[in-house]
């Protein structure tokens, strides 16, 4: 079994590949996915901090908050990828940096 | 369930889309918002009913302590965003009434609303991070779908994806910056993370957890190298969204960071001073410059917003029970203000169909009633005595004083110096006089829409020149904040 600073490295590591993704994409699909892997960083540690505390134990306060945390994310990646379709039948393309309509 | 407070909200934004899909569609606008309106009056009249009770000890939802220690606190800092946030949600549904009227779907706008309003509710009442994480998702999740419920259009849907990744990194960031606390003192409940921080020092991780949770709610305060989705969402919403989302939303943000720092973190006080006057100064700075380039008033009164964000960091970073109180009054004022600055526009753009500064100019003939609200609500942005932004500013001026930052409290004039030159251009346009006929068949707006405007400029005027209710309550929310022992 890996140790626990084995779980929060890993936990660091998807938070920073999930902002490289979003800071370096240009498809809205592909943003989308940027900030469910930040999301699902958060997600790991909580678990592993789970275990931590007392050995043998699970706190049942973390796990509640990633089942609940899930299913938010499952929300905020519908409506994002509902209003994706809308963008598309306006702009005709997914890619973010054609959208300029506001500015100033 | 939770407390009649947010029940009834619930319940309302669950029946308002049944009974829509009843009635006929033509009247469907009005029925709605008459029934989603009676879940609000019966919200605000069993907080002001418990409120005596409240004053003396706060109200902890469940009583006992469960397994995973949730609880919704009923305390005094909370009552004061939540009334601000219910009063406002019972303004925007009136006003709704007429104003959205040639939009279809309009029963799920109500429910949606409300569903923001009980979110906010919520975070200002919860008493441990998870309860905060849930309504805080509620609120954000239904803010997105309403900024761009108007789908037809470019602007909308540009505005709401804009404003969904911004936020969605901020949420991220927040649930981080909750795990490594978690991590640390094992618990998410308020009080016993205070505790447990108080005994034993903090290291680096704290730091790091701080840091992503001032992040994570400063992308949606606005707080200014994180502001750029606002000026895009709040000036493209329907404008009783933005009148809720510039007035309660982004302050909702400024009171979550208040009571991590004064409730959690008092241990590390003496290093956030300074950092917060820094970014106090930039969105001052930002905000009031930028707005004097706009030509859209929407706009213009989107970058206001961010400079009063600087005004309201200015009391958190002189870190006295003055500089709190200004602070969490310059919320209320505030939201008071540029809720009515929103939804006068809205009423001059649903005659008028066009929010940029040169169509509307003479519009003060036609209009008189919305248009002397308006100057009512550009005159207390500014800080003019007789009204509500003047108390508070004085009051973040005097805690400038008090906490031995002159510098700053001398910026705060300037920058007010400052805003006053795009509030004058908004106040000219208003009473010039009409250079063409196209404006002469435009009438007063309809009663719906005057009901709101007409009440929020009184209550300017009355919180102005009878500040004393309004401010005590303010003074007692910041002692119950710096105090945790008082909730044990």
């Amino acid at each position: 079994m890996p140790s626990f600073s084995a779980y929060l490295a890993c936990a660091i590591t998807l938070y920073i590949i999930g902002l490289y993704c979003l800071v370096t994409k240009r498809n809205l699909i592909r943003l989308v996915m940027g900030v469910e892997i930040l999301i699902n960083a958060a997600h790991i540690n909580f678990i592993a901090f789970s275990a931590y505390w007392v050995p043998g134990f699970i706190d049942p306060l973390a796990r509640s908050i990633v089942i609940v945390s899930i299913g938010l994310a499952g929300c905020f990646g519908a409506v994002l990828l509902s209003f994706t379709v809308y963008a598309y039948r306006h702009y005709g393309t997914l890619d973010v940096r054609r959208m300029r309509e506001l500015r100033g | 369930m939770f407390t009649p407070i947010i029940d009834s909200l619930f319940i309302f934004s669950i029946i308002t889309p049944i009974i829509g899909f009843f009635v006929p569609k033509k009247s469907s606008c009005l029925i709605c918002g008459a029934v989603s309106a009676g879940g609000y009056i019966i919200s605000i009249a069993y907080l002001l009913h418990l409120l005596p009770q409240i004053l003396t000890h706060p109200i902890r939802i469940p009583m006992e302590n469960s397994a995973v220690s949730t609880s919704i606190m009923i305390d005094v800092p909370g009552s004061l965003m939540s009334l601000l946030a219910l009063a406002l949600g019972l303004f925007a549904t009136i006003y709704s009434m007429r104003f959205m009227e040639r939009d279809s779907g309009t029963p799920l706008y109500y429910s949606l609303l409300m569903a923001m309003i009980t979110g906010i509710v919520g975070v200002s009442y919860s008493g441990d991070l998870f309860t905060l994480f849930i309504f805080w998702e509620l609120m954000c999740i239904t803010s997105y779908v309403l900024v761009g419920f108007r789908k037809n259009v470019k602007e909308s849907v540009e505005a709401a994806i804009k404003y969904m990744l911004m936020s969605g990194i901020g949420s991220a960031t927040i649930l981080f910056g909750m795990s490594l606390l978690y991590g640390l003192t094992g618990t998410l409940n308020l009080p016993r993370i205070a505790l447990s921080l108080r005994m034993g020092g903090g290291g680096p991780w704290l730091y790091a957890s701080l840091g992503m949770l001032i992040t994570g709610f400063g992308i949606k305060a606005a707080i200014v190298p994180l502001h750029v989705w606002l000026p895009d969402a709040h000036g493209t919403a329907p404008s009783p969204i933005s009148a809720i989302l510039s007035g309660v939303l982004i302050e909702l943000a400024v009171f979550v960071i208040c009571k991590l720092l004064f409730f959690i973190f008092p241990a590390i006080r003496v290093s956030w001073m300074e950092f917060f006057a820094i970014f106090a100064i930039l969105n001052m700075m930002f905000g009031n410059i930028t707005a004097l380039l706009q030509s859209d008033v929407k706009r213009m009164l989107a970058y206001s917003s961010i400079a009063h964000i600087g005004y309201i960091l200015i009391g958190i970073s002189a870190g006295t029970k003055l500089g709190l109180t200004a602070t969490l009054l310059h919320i209320f004022n505030h939201g008071l203000m540029k809720a009515l600055a929103f939804l006068c526009i809205g009423a001059i753009i649903y005659r008028i169909g066009s929010k940029k500064l040169e169509d509307i100019a003479g519009v003060g003939r036609r209009m008189p009633i919305t248009s002397t609200a308006f100057t009512i609500a550009l005159l207390g942005l500014i800080g003019m005595p007789p009204l509500n932004g003047f108390i508070s500013k004085l009051l973040l001026f005097m805690s400038c004083l008090d906490s031995g930052m002159l510098w700053l409290g001398i910026l705060l004039i300037i920058f007010s110096a400052v805003s006053t030159g795009y509030y004058i251009r908004i106040l000219k346009a208003l009473i010039a006089t009409p250079q063409d006929e196209r404006l002469s068949d435009v009438k007063e707006a309809p009663i719906p829409i005057l009901i709101p405007i007409c009440c929020l400029a009184f209550l300017m005027i009355l919180l102005g020149i009878w500040p004393d209710p309004i401010l005590r309550f303010a003074e007692e929310s910041s002692s119950w904040l710096m105090e945790v022992g008082r909730y044990a």
